[in-house]
Order: structure tokens, then C-alpha cells, then sequence
């Protein structure tokens, strides 16, 4: 028996291999919607297994997308810092125009008011300061090339700005109305009061006196002092600045005043220069002093 | 004995491990037949009778995994796998990575065909229209496609286990 066995166990093997898994397909297809023993015994078995699988597998599954969520978020990060810095560039950019149109928009309001006056556009390209942060004088990118001479009133939408002191090729140097070299001929609007305005050259502010002979009317706060054109330096009728207290001093036959100038020249960007006067004789350049402290006629 | 339940367990792990594995990829749809490749490795290395014990366990687990197919179903076609394979085995020469490739496509095909066959026998479930028997057929090829590839990467991954757990290097390949 036991030689039968061996001399034919490879037969037998094969039909066992064979026969019980078609025993096991017989007991199914006998009740196929029954849960036979061995399916019940072999979910237990596989559930576990597969449900510790799926667990694991979605454990893997939100580091990875985590990690992804995190490199997309360096990402758009880095181009939203980008976007930001743009934008803000931009912004400040479109800030500086919108600016810039305004006082181009005064500026050329105050030219068509002074259809009378021939003048040079100029942006102010640097700015002496005191230690005080005063402006104390200004520079210009016109020049000679640009028909500048020394002298030439220089103004701005506000007012009088002040004169070209130097002049070269391409650059003009410019002395305030508040220098304590400058002079200029003024007048109080819509009073019978004319007077020279002197810089105070204060390093601390902008200020400068107007000294008079005598009160033709009698004169209030913030009157506006505008240029009388007597000294044939400047224009008649330019804003000067206003009467900052009726606390006068008498100097002698002079009374004094101290005014506030009509223009911030902290805040200067663009002006006009002066270079001549529409109907004027000769080549209708505007009249220009040889001397800084010639303004104009002392009072 | 050792080296027989390894192949087992390795065979329980990668069907356990693959459905999960598939629906997360959401490729749930493509699954290759591991189970057939880890069996035709065994046709190719085990004596017989081991060989026959090995594949009827990895067709039970293969039953259980696959939930759908009733028990027994792919034990007796990994069993007849086996034991035409074992018996080919000495003619069969695997000469590399091309020939276990296209032995697989060629043994899923069949093992396609011992399915649809003992499941139109066995199995009440089975809607035994024309219309299935012909999705059924079409979709033989394809899975033969999407199993064959597996087959070197699963006997290089049998191979190298088997030389950890023998101390031996013999490589299937003739």
C-alpha cells in the first residue's frame, strides 16, 4: 500500500490539488448567497489585513499630498511676495504720476494765466539743504542751451520761487526768495502798500520781511503779497507770500513785517523759469540782474 | 520549509497590499494577476508536491482578497497553472526578463480562459449571457498586457527574497 502510495503520490496529489477546490466551489454553488464557514473564517482573516493596508496606504497618501500642499504653498508664496512687491512698485509709481499730473496741471493752469510771460519748464534736479533740512537752494536741468541767463525769475504754480544764480550749459542754479541775499519789489494786493521783500535766511524756516515806507491802508493777516514789477526783475502780479502777523517793527522811517512765502520749497518738483515777457522790446528776454542782491528797487 | 512559507506570506502581503494600493491610485480597474506570476515562479523552483501545497494556499488567499470570485474558483486554476507549468518546466527554457514576460501574458491568458469556463460551470452569479462571455474574452488580452510587465519585477523580488532566505544565488534564468 504504502509503495502504491509513494509510486503514485505525485498522481494523488494532483487530484487532491484538483478535487478540493472544486469541493470548495460545489459547497458555494450549493448556496451562493450563504456565507459558507469558510468564507466567514477567511474574511476574518482578510478584512484586518486589508483594512490595516488601506489605513496605511492612506496615511502615505496624506503625508505625501501635505508635503505637495506645502511645496505649492512655498510656490505660490513666492509669487504672491513677487506679485505684492509689483504691485506696491506700481502703486507708488502710479502715486508719483498722479502727483506729478496735478502740479504739471497747476503749472500749466498758471501758464495759461500768464499768456504774457515767455517761460522755460524745469524740474528740479538737486537741492542744497541746511542741517535744519531747509532748502537753501535749488538746481535746474535747463541751462544756457535752454536760453537761461542769470537773473531770470524763477516761479512755480504757488509763486515766486526765487532767481537763477549761476547758469551753466545744461544746469541752473537757483537763490530762493527767502535767501537772505534776495530782494524782490512787492506790493500788497488790493492795497495801496509797496514795499521791499528781504530774506531772513533763518536755517529753521522759510521766512522772509517785507519793509515799507508807509500805510496807504491799513493791513491784515494773510494779506497777499504779490510782485510789484517796479524793479523790472519780476513780473508784476506774481504770488509772493502772506502777511504772517501785523506785529510791525519800525526801523527808523521803515516799518517792517514778517511774511510766509506763498511756495513750500521743500516740496518743489517742477517750475518755470522766466525768459522773457510777451510784447516786451528788444528780444523780449526778461530783464536780468548782474548782482545777487539786487533784487529790486529798495524801498 | 522556510523558504515555501516566505513565498506564501509574500504572496498574502502583495494581495493584500494591491487592492488597497490601486484604489488609491484610483486604478482600481487595471489590477494585475500577481498571484499568477508568484505561481509560476513556484512551477519553476519547488518540487511538486510543495509546490502544489504553496499555490493551493496562494489561490485560497487569492479567493479571499478578490471578495467577488466564490471560494475555490482560483485555487483550482492556479492549481492547473501549476501543474501544466511544472510539467513544462523542464522544456521551458527562461533565458531572461523577455521569455518570464511572455510566459505570463501567454499563462494569464489561459488562466482567463479556465476562469470564465469553471465560473459558467460553478457559479450561479455568473450572468452567462453572450454579452458577458464576450466582455469576459475582450477583456483577456488586456489583462494578459497589464500582468506581464509584473512578471521579471516579481521573480527578481522572488529571487532576491529566495537568496536570503537559502544563502543562495541561482538565478531561474538558464
Amino acid at each position: 500500500m504504502r509503495e502504491y502510495v509513494n509510486r503514485h503520490r505525485a498522481t494523488i496529489f494532483s487530484l487532491a490539488g484538483l478535487v478540493i477546490p472544486l469541493f470548495l466551489l460545489y459547497v458555494h454553488g450549493r448556496s451562493p448567497r450563504q456565507t459558507t464557514v469558510i468564507e466567514a473564517a477567511l474574511i476574518n482573516v482578510t478584512a484586518p489585513v486589508q483594512s490595516a493596508a488601506s489605513r496605511m496606504f492612506g496615511g502615505v497618501e496624506g503625508v505625501w499630498s501635505g508635503y505637495m500642499a506645502l511645496v505649492d504653498l512655498r510656490a505660490d508664496n513666492m509669487k504672491l511676495e513677487e506679485d505684492i512687491q509689483m504691485l506696491t512698485a506700481q502703486a507708488l509709481r502710479a502715486k508719483e504720476l498722479g502727483l506729478e499730473n496735478t502740479r504739471l496741471r497747476s503749472l500749466l493752469e498758471f501758464k495759461r494765466s500768464r499768456r504774457d510771460l515767455r517761460t522755460v519748464a524745469a524740474h528740479v534736479i538737486a537741492e542744497d539743504v541746511s542741517p535744519f533740512a531747509r532748502v537753501l537752494r535749488i538746481h535746474l536741468d535747463v541751462g544756457t542751451a535752454d536760453g537761461l541767463r542769470e537773473g531770470m525769475p524763477v516761479i512755480a504754480s504757488d509763486g515766486l520761487v526765487g532767481r537763477v544764480r549761476q547758469v551753466s550749459g545744461g544746469v541752473a542754479q537757483v537763490m530762493l526768495a527767502v535767501d537772505a541775499r534776495s530782494s524782490v519789489n512787492v506790493q500788497v494786493a488790493g492795497k495801496g502798500v509797496t514795499g521791499n521783500l528781504q530774506g531772513t535766511g533763518d536755517e529753521e524756516a522759510y521766512s522772509a520781511q517785507l519793509t515799507y515806507l508807509h500805510k496807504a491802508e491799513a493791513l491784515e493777516e494773510g494779506d497777499t503779497i504779490i510782485t510789484s514789477g517796479h524793479d523790472r526783475v519780476f513780473p508784476p502780479g506774481i504770488e509772493v507770500g502772506y502777511i504772517r502777523s501785523l506785529e510791525e517793527r519800525q526801523n527808523g522811517l521803515y516799518y517792517e513785517l514778517q511774511v510766509v512765502p506763498a511756495v513750500n520749497f521743500s516740496n518743489l518738483e517742477e517750475v518755470l523759469v522766466v525768459v522773457g515777457v510777451v510784447g516786451d522790446g528788444g528780444d523780449g528776454d526778461a530783464k536780468a540782474s548782474g548782482s545777487e542782491s539786487e533784487g529790486g528797487d529798495a524801498p | 520549509m522556510m523558504r515555501w512559507m516566505a513565498i506564501v506570506l509574500f504572496s498574502f502581503l502583495i494581495l493584500a497590499f494591491e487592492s488597497p494600493l490601486l484604489v488609491k491610485a484610483k486604478a482600481g480597474a487595471y489590477a494585475p494577476d500577481l498571484a499568477l506570476i508568484v505561481v509560476l515562479y513556484i512551477a519553476f523552483i519547488a518540487p511538486y508536491e510543495v509546490g502544489l501545497v504553496a499555490v493551493l494556499f496562494v489561490g485560497l488567499f487569492k479567493d479571499a482578497f478578490s471578495m467577488t470570485a466564490p471560494i475555490g474558483l482560483h485555487m483550482e486554476v492556479l492549481a492547473l497553472t501549476f501543474i501544466v507549468i511544472h510539467r513544462l518546466s523542464q522544456r521551458i527554457d527562461l533565458r531572461g526578463p523577455v521569455s518570464v514576460l511572455a510566459l505570463t501574458a501567454a499563462a494569464s491568458i489561459a488562466t482567463s480562459l479556465l476562469e470564465l469556463g469553471l465560473c459558467l460551470v460553478f457559479d450561479q452569479s455568473f450572468n452567462a449571457s453572450a454579452r458577458t462571455t464576450g466582455v469576459v474574452l475582450a477583456a483577456m488580452l488586456p489583462q494578459a498586457l497589464l500582468t506581464a510587465p509584473f512578471g521579471p519585477l516579481i521573480f527578481w523580488v522572488l529571487g532576491q527574497m529566495e537568496a536570503l532566505t537559502t544563502r543562495k544565488s541561482e538565478s531561474i534564468y538558464t
